[in-house]
């Protein structure tokens, strides 16, 4: 069942954030942070397919976090979170097309080694 | 709203938000069901809502962030939730933080130093932009 969860938490969460980051660079910069924007932006989010697949996996990982969480420590849901930061920047470079040079994956590496850290 | 602020926001929904929702959720006690009344009645637990309206500002705030800079520095600069979320913990229990605690910590705040040292954005601005976000600021 833990481990169950641990998957449930990664992939429906790595693909979450690929597809958000899609979805938000075609949606534009948001920049207006009134009530009335954020309505607008929700309603043209909601017609934005990246973000209607991308916004339920997040919940998907979101309910197996909290599950996880009801039954076992956080040292044991943690180590899996760490690894999606390394996880994460190779789908960025090779899925977004992001620029990744040696400060990010650095970056990426050390923050993972360091919540994995935190976690002991 | 600069991107700073974003990230500011991101961080501190992120940390209250789940704090409140463990707090709630642990006096809810066990989750794993696949019956969805009782996570009904976990939401009903008021340390669970101000949770989830918590995370509900936590996930506009990040998608607004993901909208201006690129993944693979959003994440690794909102990870200083972690250490907040580490450093509370620990303050609020009384305890003292563990060397291998601030081993981690000083990890994460070199990583997250290397990371905003770089352009924030390395992927083009799409044409495709809707009137709605094109406010001028």
């Amino acid at each position: 069942m833990k481990w169950l969860l641990i998957a449930l938490i990664v992939i429906p969460g790595t693909i979450a954030d690929v597809l958000n980051t899609m979805g938000m660079k075609r949606n534009g910069e948001v920049a207006d942070f009134r009530p009335r924007a954020l309505l607008r932006l929700i309603a043209s989010l909601a017609r934005n397919p990246y973000v209607v697949i991308g916004v339920p996996a997040m919940a998907v990982s979101f309910f197996a976090l909290m599950a996880l969480l009801s039954i076992a420590n956080l040292s044991f849901a943690v180590p899996a979170t760490a690894f999606s930061y390394v996880l994460e920047t190779a789908l960025a470079k090779y899925i977004l097309k992001e620029g990744i040079g040696w400060r990010r994956w650095a970056g990426a590496s050390l923050v993972g080694c360091g919540v994995l850290l935190l976690a002991t | 709203m600069k991107t700073g602020t974003v990230i500011v926001l991101v961080v501190v929904s992120n940390v209250l938000g789940n704090f409140s929702l463990s707090r709630g959720l642990h006096q809810v006690g066990r989750l794993v069901s696949f019956s969805p009344w009782r996570y009904i009645q976990a939401f009903l637990h008021p340390m669970v809502a101000v949770g989830v309206l918590l995370l509900i500002v936590w996930l506009i705030s990040q998608l607004s962030l993901l909208s201006r800079v690129d993944l693979s520095y959003a994440l690794p600069v909102t990870s200083v939730s972690y250490v907040l979320t580490a450093l509370m913990g620990e303050f609020l229990l009384h305890e003292q933080v563990s060397t291998v605690h601030w081993i981690g910590i000083c990890f994460i705040g070199v990583g997250v130093g290397l990371v905003t040292r770089t352009l924030p954005r390395t992927t083009p601005i799409t044409d495709e932009v809707q009137p709605c976000c094109e406010v001028a600021q």
